[in-house]
C-alpha cells in the first residue's frame, strides 16, 4: 500500500522537516519496504542532480554580448521609458477620444431622440384611456409629436449610415482603427516588447 | 559540486550604482561575474547549448535595460536569475508551438572543472551530464524550473517562490512532484543513460 509520505522525503532532501517529523519520517521508513524503495530512489535523484557541476558559457561570452549591446538600437532606460509610455499613452488616449467622441455623440443623439419618442409614445397610449373629445383631439396631438420625433430620429440614424454618409463614416472608422494600432504599436515599443524601429508608425 | 555562484562579488554593489548611470563597463564587470550562473540556468532549462547562449545574452540585455528598476534592497543574483527563468519559460513555451524536442539536442556545452580532467573523467562527465539532461528533459517547464534553481543556484523554497512570483507552498510542491517524477524512472535514465 503507498503511503503520503512522498512530499515529507522531498522536504527531507531540502533539510526542511523539523527533528519530530524527521523522526517520524525515519519511524515510518524502518518498517515499510514501499517506502523505503521510494525513499532510496528519492535519493538517487538528488544523488544524480547535485553531482552535475554548473556549466559554463564558450570563452568570450562579455565580450559577445557587448558586441551585441553595441549593435542594438539606443534602448530607453527603465524610468525614461515609463515618463514614455505615460506620454504614448495619454497622447494616444486623446487622439482616440478626438475621434471617438464625435462619432458617439451622433449616435447618442440618435438614441435619445428615439428613446424620447418611445417615451412619448408610452405616455399616449397611457393617457389615451379617455374617450371624451378633448382627450380624443390631446390623444392625437401626442401622436403627431410622437411620429414627429420618431421620423427625426429614424432620419438621424438613416443620415448618419446613408449612402453619401458612407464614405464619411468609413474613413472615419478607418481612421480611428489606424490610430488605434498605431498607438498599440508605440506602446509595445515603449514597454520593450518590441524594436523601436517599428516607432516610424508614429508618423503616421 | 561546482555550484559556487558569483555570490561573492566585492564590487556588486558599487557596478550596480555605476550600471544603472550608464557606466558600460560597470554592467560588463557585472555580466562576466554572472554569465555562468546564467547560462547555466538557460542550459539546465532548455537543454541545449545554442539556446542557451543567446537566452543569456537575451536575459543581459533585458538586465541592461531594466536596470533602473532593481530594487537595492533584493538580492541582485535573485533578481537576474528571476529575470532569465521567465525569459526562459518564453522560449519554451515558443518552441512548443513549434514541435522542438530537448531530447534529441546536441551534446552538452562546455563543463565548468576545477581541475583539467583526464579521458576517463570527461567521459564519465559526459555520461553524468547525459542522465541529467535526459531527467530534467522529462519533467514539464514549471517543474524544471525549481529544480534547476535549487540545485545549481542553491535558493531557498522563499528565494524560489521569489524568483518566480510563486509560493512557497507552490515550489514545496512543485519540488515533490518533480522528485517523484524522476524517482519512478531515474533507473532508466541510469541504464540507458
Amino acid at each position: 500500500m503507498a503511503h503520503d509520505y512522498g512530499e515529507r522525503m522531498s522536504l527531507m532532501l531540502d533539510g526542511r522537516l523539523n527533528a519530530r517529523e524527521r523522526a517520524d519520517l525515519t519511524a515510518h521508513l524502518a518498517t515499510c519496504e514501499e517506502c523505503r524503495a521510494r525513499w532510496a530512489a528519492f535519493q538517487q535523484v538528488d544523488r544524480v542532480l547535485a553531482s552535475a557541476a554548473q556549466v559554463a558559457p564558450a570563452p568570450g561570452f562579455a565580450a559577445r554580448f557587448a558586441g551585441r549591446l553595441a549593435r542594438q538600437p539606443a534602448r530607453r532606460t527603465a524610468p525614461r521609458r515609463v515618463f514614455a509610455g505615460i506620454g504614448a499613452f495619454a497622447t494616444g488616449a486623446a487622439a482616440i477620444a478626438l475621434l471617438a467622441v464625435p462619432m458617439l455623440l451622433a449616435v447618442w443623439e440618435g438614441i435619445r431622440t428615439l428613446v424620447q419618442g418611445a417615451l412619448l409614445l408610452l405616455g399616449s397610449l397611457v393617457a389615451g384611456a379617455p374617450t371624451q373629445l378633448g382627450y380624443s383631439i390631446s390623444l392625437a396631438a401626442r401622436w403627431l409629436v410622437t411620429l414627429r420625433a420618431l421620423n427625426e430620429a429614424g432620419q438621424s440614424i438613416i443620415g448618419a449610415l446613408s449612402p453619401s454618409a458612407g464614405p464619411i463614416l468609413a474613413g472615419y472608422v478607418l481612421m480611428l482603427v489606424v490610430v488605434v494600432a498605431a498607438w498599440a504599436t508605440v506602446m509595445r515599443a515603449v514597454s520593450g516588447r518590441q524594436n523601436t524601429m517599428t516607432l516610424p508608425v508614429l508618423v503616421f | 559540486m561546482g555550484r559556487e555562484c558569483a555570490l561573492l562579488y566585492d564590487n556588486e554593489p558599487a557596478d550596480i550604482t555605476a550600471a544603472r548611470r550608464g557606466n558600460a563597463a560597470a554592467f560588463t564587470r557585472l555580466v562576466e561575474a554572472y554569465q555562468r550562473p546564467v547560462y547555466n540556468l538557460a542550459y539546465r532549462m532548455l537543454g541545449n547549448a545554442g539556446e542557451a547562449e543567446e537566452a543569456a545574452q537575451e536575459t543581459f540585455l533585458r538586465v541592461y535595460t531594466q536596470i533602473g528598476t532593481y530594487q537595492a534592497g533584493r538580492k541582485f543574483s535573485s533578481w537576474l536569475l528571476s529575470i532569465a527563468s521567465h525569459h526562459c519559460i518564453d522560449v519554451l513555451r515558443r518552441r512548443r508551438l513549434t514541435w522542438l524536442s530537448i531530447e534529441d539536442e546536441e551534446a552538452p556545452a562546455e563543463m565548468l572543472t576545477s581541475d583539467a580532467p583526464g579521458p576517463e573523467d570527461t567521459m564519465l562527465q559526459n555520461e553524468q551530464e547525459t542522465t541529467v539532461r535526459k531527467m530534467l528533459a522529462t519533467l514539464p517547464p514549471d517543474y524544471r524550473l525549481p529544480v534547476v534553481l535549487r540545485y545549481w543556484h542553491e535558493l531557498s523554497y522563499e528565494e524560489i517562490a521569489e524568483a518566480t512570483h510563486s509560493t512557497v507552498s507552490a515550489v514545496k510542491s512543485k519540488l515533490f512532484r518533480a522528485r517523484a517524477m524522476l524517482a519512478n524512472q531515474v533507473g532508466q535514465f541510469q541504464t540507458s543513460g
